[in-house]
């Protein structure tokens, strides 16, 4: 996309278990910061970030992680056209949950999702519990694109986001801009349903 | 002032801008006013009754009282009586030994207000985890939740870091007939979701045009960032000077403190709000409104007389409507999940080709369907 075309809005959700760097990804990402105690999110965090050379602004929702906040999650990831889910590489368990949220995803999110797995605190390969092999057959199986990652380092963030950039249908770009949640790309009906729906099964 | 950052008495790193320092100065004043008011209580630790206690309270309590006075209103100091003296300790050795929920307060620890300067100390974090985990066992049907590290940390910090009465106080918050809605930290936060519905009802009764706007862009009570109130109680989205002001009043006078707290806040910032048109925009706009409320006055003001009546049976009437509706689609959802787990099990076992498995599949979902049709049928 050249410097004349329209910055095209995509909606991204980030998924993954407590502690696996959702919110360190994010915040290396947007605005190239890392702490090393980063403080826990409830509910989700929003923020934004473009990509001028590739004609995207990204609208990200960083959402918590702990497994009884999931009840919520269908209200930031409906809609969005990408989504990265996380897992801790030192963690088996987090990677278990990386593959629910990705069923869940297949079952129930945008069917056009680009969907990124991101195997975090890449830094700690020492205290390594789950190999790069492993992860990157299951991507390769469930085509999701696969980066290790470490928010902390630096190594492989904005690849991720790249990624997505790159692959987000080009055509989108083109439609004029929803005012709904900035949802630009292929989003399927809105349900005709009332209110809320936090707990609705889509 | 001296501009820069600085810190609130509480150990919060604190930068504003000249008008809420004056704000702030203000509200100093104030406090040191309402708390001349306070002597005679403080002398003989014992409160007024009725009418005169709600208003102290809505006015503020003097943060050096906060320790007695909060475990009296919570009811910690009877709750405590009530149990021997050596419980919260007897609670704390469980759950070092046998917390199921050790590895997820530890994560949480150094994530606890990182920048406040006792909470992220070795003590501070110390402390925190003890009453973590003795909360996690003295209630092994809440555990623990993400956002009462938060609530136990700003008890330590207003209760002079005794853990035991920052454990106290959260027990009764938290537990089964205590202060907050029932089932607000439970597995699947049924109590929280039902609040935030409850709140959404309220903000379209008492802010219809703010509530169109929102609902016209898809940003319901949860999307602005809600979670933070009913389940951080304001600790998080508040400067924690302002957030203590609300739990004056909120362990004086209940949850409807809460409902009360969020209508100032959009109240107060309605103009903001209906200048974004995104729901992500909306939500960025409501934390930054809220991280700037200095003037605790003024917020209270708002609440208290700005927002119109609110009865608690009204609120009540909201709840039980719904609280039906979040039970009925957490039951849903549940029932789903049971379904695909059930047919994601005959495809790991079955030996057969891909038509017959998905054939047998939908031979198990039909007799699921039917199975579980019954009893939703009733919405």
């Amino acid at each position: 996309m050249g410097d004349t075309g329209p910055i095209q809005q995509a909606k991204l959700v980030l998924l993954g278990d407590m502690g696996a760097g959702k919110s360190s990804l994010v915040l290396r990402f947007v605005k190239g910061q890392f702490f090393d105690y980063q403080e826990s999110t409830i509910g989700a965090a929003f923020l934004t970030k473009t990509i001028p050379e590739k004609g995207v602004k990204f609208e990200i929702w960083d959402t918590a992680g702990q497994e009884r906040y999931h009840s919520l999650a269908p209200m930031y990831y409906r809609g969005a056209a990408a989504a990265v889910v996380v897992f801790d590489i030192t963690n088996a368990e987090s990677f278990a949950k990386a593959k629910n949220w990705v069923k869940e995803l297949q079952r129930q999110g945008n069917p056009n999702m680009i969907m990124a797995l991101a195997g975090n605190k890449a830094d700690l390969a020492a205290q390594r519990s789950v190999t790069a092999d492993e992860a990157k057959a299951y991507a390769d199986e469930n085509s999701l694109f696969f980066w290790e990652t470490s928010a902390k380092t630096n190594v492989n963030v904005a690849e991720v986001f790249n990624d997505i950039a790159e692959r987000l249908p080009r055509a989108a770009a083109a439609l004029p801009q929803q005012p709904t949640g900035g949802i630009t790309l292929t989003e399927p009906a809105p349900e005709q349903k009332k209110k809320s729906s936090c707990c609705s099964t889509a | 002032m001296s501009p820069g950052p600085s810190r609130d008495a509480y150990g919060f790193q604190i930068q504003c801008d000249e008008g809420q320092s004056a704000a702030r100065e203000r509200c100093a004043q104030s406090s040191s006013k309402q708390a001349t008011k306070w002597a005679k209580y403080a002398q003989k630790k014992s409160l007024p009754s009725g009418e005169k206690l709600k208003k102290l309270c809505r006015k503020g309590i003097p943060p050096e009282h906060r320790p007695w006075v909060w475990t009296e209103l919570s009811g910690a100091k009877k709750r405590r009586s009530e149990h021997m003296a050596s419980y919260y300790e007897a609670m704390v050795d469980m759950g070092e030994s046998s917390s199921e929920f050790t590895h997820q307060i530890e994560l949480d620890l150094a994530r606890t207000f990182p920048g406040n300067a006792w909470v992220c100390t070795a003590e501070g974090r110390a402390a925190l985890r003890r009453v973590l985990l003795a909360f996690s066992v003295q209630n092994p049907r809440i555990g623990y939740c993400q956002s009462m590290n938060f609530l136990a940390a700003a008890l330590l910090l207003a209760l002079d870091r005794s853990e035991e009465k920052a454990f106290w106080v959260l027990v009764c918050l938290i537990d089964d007939g205590g202060i907050l809605y029932q089932d607000t930290y439970a597995r699947d936060l049924t109590g929280a979701h039902v609040e935030m519905r409850s709140l959404e009802e309220l903000v379209a009764a008492k802010l219809p045009n703010l509530h169109r706007h929102l609902q016209s862009i898809g940003c319901d009570m949860t999307i602005i960032g809600a979670t933070d109130w009913i389940l951080c109680l304001y600790t998080t989205s508040l400067p924690a000077e302002t957030a203590m002001r609300v739990w004056d009043a909120l362990l004086s006078e209940g949850t409807k403190i809460l409902y009360r707290v969020a209508l100032a806040l959009l109240k107060t910032h309605e103009d903001r709000l209906l200048a974004q048109d995104n729901a992500g925009y909306v939500q960025r706009e409501m934390k930054l409104a809220s991280a700037g409320m200095h003037d605790r006055d003024a917020l209270m003001k708002v609440a208290f007389d700005g927002v119109g009546s609110m009865p608690m049976a009204r609120i009540d009437t909201i709840r039980v409507t719904k609280q039906a509706d979040v039970e009925v689609e957490l039951a849903k959802r549940s029932r789903n999940k049971q379904l695909r787990e059930a047919v994601s099990m005959s495809e790991r076992h079955a030996p057969f080709s891909s038509q017959g498995l998905s054939s047998l599949a939908d031979k198990i979902k039909n007799a699921y369907a039917a199975q579980i049709s019954r009893p939703i049928e009733h919405r």
